[in-house]
């Protein structure tokens, strides 16, 4: 992996939040990095930091939020150094984003076609009527049924899913080199989920657009990306390719994603008792002191509790926060 | 199993609700439940899948009488229900609970907990308010859904989303009901939270042989949680069966293309299946397509199923489907 191909490098990054109550650290030292053409899927619960981690990169954080440490190399770019203008210029342009909520991210009173459009003349300089036509162009490009009639049409006559490709459409409007996809199917059935997941896959392919995936369903993890982070009270705790991440002979893997691997029902077999992680995720103002994760972990041990493990790589292109990554010396114990 | 003791059957339930008129006067109706035969025994759990505007959570407040029903009937322990006032649904309520899917909006926020759970139970006149008894009842209950009892006079923005839920499942549990409707009831938690949440339903049905409807759009959930699943298209059944039966050999085409778009975490499974991707969205109930209301979405849909009804028919032991092409090859 050199780092020359990275698209994206996100190094050490601090988000953290000042409230009333104290410092939210809501992202604490996170590393990632997304190769062109390829899918980073980033998973986690809620509270984890993974939505935050995509709003640092687009410079999103509102206050009381403040990016207070890292870097983010897009392009060979430090996006922390921009100013507010040049960051403008980025969004919606070279980095774009779909939201998990199709109705709220679109704007109730303007037609498909204007929204579409605003991004082509904003940034790609075109007038009213080239924009328009190319919003069929890219409605079409998502598979959107007679097009032309649906640039007409308001976000309340459409469905979630016909709304999400709409997002999808609009996102990729400038041919963004990263697409950011935060929880993108998570409002959406199964079925429309599984046409969504094609259409992102297929311009994935067409554009070798780089995708930042965040959910926090493992299948759809499986099902999408290329490599995976799996996050933990703002911090990565698990990182590999996805064949290493969910394969079966590996004999590495945190206890955080054995427990959320074990926790969902499997189609293919029958267990009488679901295992479940217990407790639930810690207070962002009231971390454990040791590992994140020692508090709910079978296996934690006094070390765990006391002291804070690194990320370590455990085998080639496997990455794990925890002081007995591997499996079996850990069941044994 | 037909020896077991029918706890709820519906007969031909429909349930409309009126949107707005034709220009030629004609009246509208969104066909939420549009005929639904169904049966739940003792002690049993149904699933209820199906994609959103299908008509799953009206069957399931249907069945509570929490709608009058346009037509059919509701039978609940061997009593015809289906006419009932609503006060002479009252006694009745303390046997048929709902746990809702949103555990923000479900609990009155300037109520605490222990009334909360209490509330029904001085409702019904089972214990007094703000006796002993029944502090130490929603005590007990709140132990067995894995609440701490100092929790008794917090609020429920006090709370994560899945110690509400536990608030949610108390509740409905407080009145000892015989039946459970869980409408997308583990939906809402994380992953983690939502195996918590899902053993200890499993927990309490063995405890007090409760029945659930367990209504989902999550279908691995439903498969682990229930005993038969019902799949749902458009207001209608469109197959039911036991789950076994249901997810080795399902019949119909929807029931395949859903259970072929569940997100896996196998990546051998992901790599070999083949992957049914439904064309198209859920058409409106209003004015639903003619025929099998599937064809306009059916991979294998012929003339006969644009014109014709197809009937709800039993193709093996327990196993129930409406299509005139069930168990035909997709791919």
């Amino acid at each position: 992996m050199k780092t020359n191909e990275n698209l994206l490098e996100i190094r050490n990054l601090h988000t953290y939040f000042f409230t009333n109550k104290g410092t939210i650290k809501a992202v604490n030292g996170v590393d990632m990095e997304i190769q062109r053409g390829r899918t980073l899927g980033v998973v986690g619960e809620s509270g984890s930091g993974k939505s935050i981690t995509s709003f640092s990169i687009l410079r999103l954080i509102e206050d009381p939020g403040d990016i207070v440490d890292g870097s983010i190399m897009f392009d060979g770019q430090e996006l922390l150094d921009y100013t507010e203008d040049e960051m403008r210029a980025i969004r919606g342009n070279e980095i774009s984003m779909i939201f998990q909520e199709p109705m709220t991210s679109l704007n109730p009173v303007l037609k498909i076609g204007e929204q579409l459009g605003e991004p082509l003349i904003l940034h790609q300089g075109m007038d009213k009527k080239e924009a328009w036509a190319r919003s069929i162009e890219l409605l079409r490009e998502v598979k959107i049924p007679e097009p032309e009639g649906v640039v007409h049409n308001y976000p309340h006559q459409l469905s979630g899913g016909m709304r999400q490709r709409v997002m999808i459409a609009m996102a990729l409007a400038c041919e963004p080199k990263l697409l950011i996809a935060d929880e993108p199917t998570t409002a959406l059935d199964v079925t429309i989920q599984a046409q969504i997941f094609n259409l992102m896959n297929d311009l994935k392919k067409k554009h070798n657009t780089a995708i930042l995936f965040i959910t926090h369903d493992l299948g759809a993890i499986a099902e999408l990306a290329d490599d995976v982070v799996v996050m933990y009270t703002g911090e990565a705790v698990e990182k590999a390719p996805v064949e290493i991440l969910f394969s079966k002979i590996s004999k590495f893997s945190h206890p955080y994603k054995e427990g959320l691997l074990k926790s969902i029902p499997k189609l293919n077999e029958e267990v009488e008792y679901l295992d479940q992680i217990d407790g639930s995720v810690p207070h962002p103002l009231n971390l454990p002191i040791g590992c994140r994760f020692a508090p709910r972990c079978k296996f934690a041990t006094q070390k765990c509790i006391d002291e804070k493990p690194n990320l370590v790589e455990v085998e080639p292109n496997h990455l794990i926060r925890c002081f007995y990554p591997n499996k079996e010396q850990r069941d044994g114990k | 199993m037909e020896n077991r003791k029918i706890i709820l059957e519906t007969k031909g339930l429909k349930q409309y609700f009126p949107t707005g008129k034709r220009k030629n006067g004609e009246k509208l109706f969104v066909k939420a439940n549009d005929g639904i035969d169904m049966v739940l025994y003792e002690g049993e759990t149904i699933g209820i899948v199906g994609e959103s505007g299908c008509g799953k959570s009206t069957f399931g407040r249907s069945l509570l009488k929490l709608y009058d029903p346009t037509a059919g009937k509701i039978i609940y322990d061997g009593k015809d229900i289906t006419d009932l006032s609503v006060k002479q649904m009252i006694p009745l309520r303390r046997e048929m609970q709902i746990i809702f899917q949103d555990p923000y909006s479900s609990l009155n926020p300037r109520m605490t907990v222990g009334n909360i759970i209490g509330e029904a139970l001085v409702e019904h006149k089972i214990y007094k308010a703000g006796s002993k008894e029944l502090e130490t009842y929603v005590k007990k209950i709140m132990k067995t859904c894995g609440l701490d009892d100092y929790m008794i006079y917090r609020f429920p923005h006090e709370f994560s989303g899945g110690q509400r839920q536990r608030i949610g499942i108390a509740r409905s549990l407080a009145l000892k009901p015989k039946f459970i409707v869980c409408d997308e009831a583990v939906s809402a938690l994380d992953v983690s939270i939502q195996s918590q949440v899902i053993n200890l339903l499993n927990d309490l049905k063995k405890e007090f042989g409760m029945s659930y409807l367990f209504i989902s759009h999550d279908l691995s959930v439903v498969k682990h949680i229930s005993d038969r699943i019902g799949v749902m298209y458009l207001g209608n059944m469109v197959e039911l069966a036991p789950k076994k039966s249901l997810y080795a050999t399902p019949q119909h085409p929807y029931t395949k293309a859903l259970l072929s778009s569940i997100p896996e975490t196998d990546l051998d499974i992901i790599k070999n299946r083949k992957r049914i991707v439904l064309e198209g969205d859920i058409p409106s109930n209003v004015t639903p397509p003619s025929g099998c209301k599937f064809h306009t979405r059916c991979p294998i849909a012929k003339n006969v199923c644009k014109a014709e009804v197809p009937i709800w028919q039993e193709v093996s032991k327990g196993h129930f489907v409406a299509c005139h092409y069930k168990g035909a090859e997709l791919v």
